[in-house]
C-alpha cells in the first residue's frame, strides 16, 4: 500500500549536484531495503539486516536533504534514529522491527514517489 | 589546499566535490573506503594537507581512520574534519581522541562548510609558515615545532587523551548551548611553569608538560576525559557531566606523581613542577553564554589565590 506523495518542488536535477546519482541509486536502495525486509522478517539473519537498514537510511539521510528531497532525509533519518535506539535499549529484533516498519514504508513511500516523479 | 574526502556514499563524495570547489577548493581527491583512503595517502606524490573523512563507515571506520593517519608522521598536524550525521554525535569523542581537529554534520550545510574549511586553510597556512621557517634557518619540521612561546596552546605529544586546545572548543561549539550540559571541565594550572620555562630549553618544557599531561590523565582514572594545553602553563580537562572525580585528591596524586621524577629536574636544575587543580565547572542547559566558557572559567579556578595587600600609605614625615 502507497501512501500519497509528499508535496515537495522537484528541483531540475542538472541545477542540484549529487541529484542524478541520488536518483540513479533508488532502484538499487529499495530493492536492498525489500531484500533486508524479507531477511528481517524470515528470522534468522534479522539482526544483522535490521542493522542494515539503519546503515542504508543513514547513507541516505546524508545527502537526501541537499540533493532536493528533504522528506526522504527527515523519514530516512527518523528510521535510522529508532533503530538506534531500539538497539541501545536492548530491545528485541522483532520489538525493534515493530516500531520501525511503519517508518522503514514512509520512506519506501517516498522512495517510490521520488521515482514516479 | 589539496584534500582527500572519504565517504563510502558516493551521492556525498559528489555533493561535497561539488560544495568544496564553489568554495574554491579544486585539488579534491576523493575515496570510497578507508583502505582506498590509506592506499591513496601512500601512493599520493604530494602530500595532503587537509582530509574531511566520514565516520561511519563500513569496515575500517572513519575513528579508526583518523588514528591511521595521524601515526603518520608527515599528518601528525595535518587537519583532520570528521564528517557526521546526527545520530553518528556518539563517535565524536572518540574522534576527537583519535586526533580529529574539528568535525561537521550531515546533511551538508554551505556555510558550515565554509567555516570548518576556512578554519582547517588557517591551520594549514600556519603549518606552511612553520615549514618555510625551519627551512630558513636550517631546522627539521619538528624541531622548529619546538620553538614554543609561553602563552602559546599546542598539542602535547606522546598523551593519548591529549588534544589540540582549538580543537576541544570546536568540540564545544559544534555541541552547542543544549548538549553542553552534560560535560564538565577542570582546570591544571602549573604554577611554576613560567620559572621552568624560563631556564629550560623548548624540548625540555614540552617534556615537562607531557609529564604533567600524564599525571593528570593517571589521576583522573576515566578514559573520559579530552584533555588540551591551553599556554601560560593551563591545561584543561573535559569530562562528562557526572565524573566523581574528587579535584583535591586529584591535585594531591598529580604532584605525588610528579615528585617521581625530582632527580631528573634536579639533574637539569630545574625546579619540579608543582600544580593547582580548579573547581569542576559545570555546563549549563539554562546559560546563555558561549559553551566554550566552562573552559575559560575552568582556567580561571585554577589559578593560585593571590592575596592583595592594600598599599601602605607613606605618612607624611
Amino acid at each position: 500500500m502507497h501512501n500519497q506523495c509528499s508535496d515537495w518542488p522537484t528541483p531540475p536535477a542538472a541545477a542540484v549536484p549529487g541529484q542524478a546519482r541520488f536518483r540513479e541509486l533508488l532502484v538499487p536502495r529499495v530493492l536492498a531495503f525489500e531484500s533486508f525486509r524479507k531477511a528481517i522478517e524470515a528470522g534468522p539473519g534479522a539482526d544483522a539486516a535490521l542493522r542494515d537498514v539503519a546503515a542504508l537510511a543513514h547513507k541516505i539521510a546524508g545527502a537526501a536533504e541537499v540533493v532536493g528531497y528533504p522528506n526522504a532525509g527527515e523519514f530516512s533519518a527518523a528510521l535510522e534514529t529508532s533503530i538506534l535506539r531500539g538497539f541501545a535499549a536492548g530491545a528485541t529484533v522483532a520489538g525493534i522491527w515493530r516500531e520501525a516498519a511503519p517508518l522503514f514504508e514512509r520512506l519506501l513511500d517516498e522512495m517510490e514517489c521520488i521515482l514516479d516523479a | 589546499m589539496r584534500i582527500l574526502a572519504v565517504d563510502d556514499d558516493t551521492v556525498f563524495l559528489e555533493l561535497i566535490l561539488s560544495a568544496l570547489r564553489s568554495l574554491g577548493y579544486d585539488d579534491v581527491v576523493t575515496a570510497n573506503s578507508a583502505e582506498q583512503a590509506l592506499e591513496k595517502i601512500e601512493l599520493a606524490k604530494l602530500p595532503f594537507d587537509c582530509f574531511l573523512l566520514d565516520i561511519q563507515m563500513p569496515g575500517v571506520s572513519g575513528v579508526e581512520l583518523c588514528a591511521r593517519v595521524r601515526r603518520l608522521e608527515l599528518y601528525r598536524r595535518t587537519p583532520v574534519v570528521m564528517v557526521t550525521a546526527m545520530s553518528g554525535r556518539p563517535f565524536v569523542d572518540s574522534a576527537f581522541a583519535a586526533g580529529a581537529t574539528d568535525y561537521l554534520t550531515k546533511p551538508l550545510d554551505r556555510l558550515e562548510l565554509k567555516a570548518r574549511m576556512g578554519m582547517a586553510a588557517r591551520l594549514h597556512e600556519e603549518r606552511e609558515r612553520l615549514v618555510t621557517y625551519a627551512r630558513q634557518i636550517g631546522l627539521s619540521v619538528g624541531a622548529a615545532e619546538m620553538q614554543v612561546e609561553f602563552d602559546a596552546a599546542f598539542l602535547i605529544p606522546g598523551v593519548d587523551r591529549a588534544i589540540e586546545y582549538m580543537a576541544l572548543e570546536n568540540y564545544l561549539l559544534t555541541l552547542g548551548r543544549k548538549s553542553v550540559h552534560a560535560y564538565a571541565s577542570f582546570g591544571v594550572h602549573v604554577t611554576n611553569a613560567a620559572t621552568i620555562y624560563a631556564r629550560a630549553d623548548a624540548p625540555t618544557f614540552v617534556a615537562m608538560l607531557s609529564d604533567v599531561a600524564l599525571a593528570i590523565c593517571d589521576g583522573v582514572k576515566t578514559v573520559q576525559v579530552l584533555l588540551a594545553y591551553a599556554g601560560n602553563g593551563n591545561f584543561v580537562g573535559l569530562t562528562s557531566r557526572t565524573n566523581s572525580t574528587d579535584l583535591e585528591e586529584l591535585e594531591r596524586s598529580i604532584n605525588f606523581a610528579l615528585s617521581d621524577f625530582e632527580d631528573i629536574y634536579q639533574a637539569d636544575k630545574l625546579p619540579l613542577p608543582e600544580v593547582t587543580v580548579g573547581e569542576l565547572i559545570r555546563g549549563s542547559v539554562f546559560s546563555l553564554s558561549r559553551p566554550t566558557k566552562i573552559l575559560d572559567q575552568a582556567i580561571r579556578s585554577a589559578q593560585p589565590v593571590t592575596i592583595i595587600r592594600p598599599k601602605m600609605k607613606l605618612l607624611a614625615g
